[in-house]
């Protein structure tokens, strides 16, 4: 699983980009924008990426309901959540994706005493 | 499909048309900028018949592409103030046809949502440059996505 795998997923597990925090219940779907702000992805990362997870039945989108954007005069917009089968499997992928890395990919910062960091 | 005051984004203002002295403003312009190319390349030139050759072509060229109105997008212009004070959103006329272009390489089933999609992204954007920003990182975002689509479209019909 690729690094940029594991941060859509922890952010559609809402949790942040270091998975330490609980931002937001993982059953609130994210707008597409929003994703694109928060993971710092490019375009052409993110979009195939949760495609792709789209297809493995991880990923669902869905569009807000018409009365909202509506009464606030805009267009709808679409958001993507973790399927129940996404939710289940998503923390399980992550932790083993993350037990596999080595320490210095697995915090993204370079610790003393640890190869590949400072001393 | 019809979202009401979404459609702003797309509606251009037919009475609004560029004022006759920005015309000339922008047509000034586009001599001085043919003045000062003459004089930084008369000192290069063999006779003054290709001085006054070289001249009357770039004229020529510059007024013809102010007067198609395709010289700079921004010239003649009214000002981003204005335009603000008038309270309309628009969507930039440069991100429709780069949206349009995008979505042909997806699926024709796909296309529709694709662009509503879109135009509630660039309905979030605040500004114009960030939303012809936006069109145009997904028109280069394009190609993979498509392919994404398209190849697990073929796995799940296999």
């Amino acid at each position: 699983m690729t690094p940029h795998t594991q941060t859509v997923l922890r952010m559609l597990l809402g949790r942040s980009a270091d998975g330490e925090r609980q931002t937001s219940a993982p059953s609130e779907g994210l707008y597409g924008l929003e994703l694109s702000r928060l993971s710092g992805l490019p375009n052409g990362t993110l979009f195939p990426l949760l495609e792709r997870l789209r297809q493995a039945g991880w990923v669902e989108r869905y569009w807000e309901a018409d009365e909202s954007a509506e009464a606030e005069g805009r267009p709808r917009r679409r958001f993507f959540r973790l399927t129940p089968e996404g939710a289940e499997r998503a923390p399980h992928a992550l932790a083993e994706a993350s037990a596999a890395a080595p320490a210095t990919v697995r915090t993204g910062v370079p610790r003393p005493g640890i190869a590949g960091g400072r001393r | 499909m019809s979202r009401g005051p979404g459609k702003e984004l797309n509606r251009t203002e037919p009475g609004r048309r560029q004022q006759p002295s920005s015309r000339v403003t922008t047509l000034v312009a586009a001599l001085s900028v043919c003045a000062a190319l003459f004089s930084a390349l008369s000192p290069q030139l063999d006779t003054p018949l290709d001085a006054v050759l070289v001249s009357t072509l770039v004229a020529a060229l510059m007024v013809v592409a102010v007067l198609t109105g395709s010289l700079v997008g921004s010239l003649g212009r009214q000002p981003a103030a204005a335009r603000r004070q008038a309270g309309v959103v628009q969507a930039p006329r440069t991100a429709r046809p780069v949206l349009w272009l995008a979505v042909r390489l997806l699926p024709a089933a796909d296309r529709a949502d694709w662009l509503e999609e879109q135009r509630g992204y660039l309905a979030d954007l605040p500004s114009p440059r960030g939303r012809r920003a936006w069109a145009v990182r997904q028109l280069a975002a394009m190609p993979r996505y498509a392919l994404a689509v398209r190849t697990g479209r073929d796995k799940e019909s296999a």
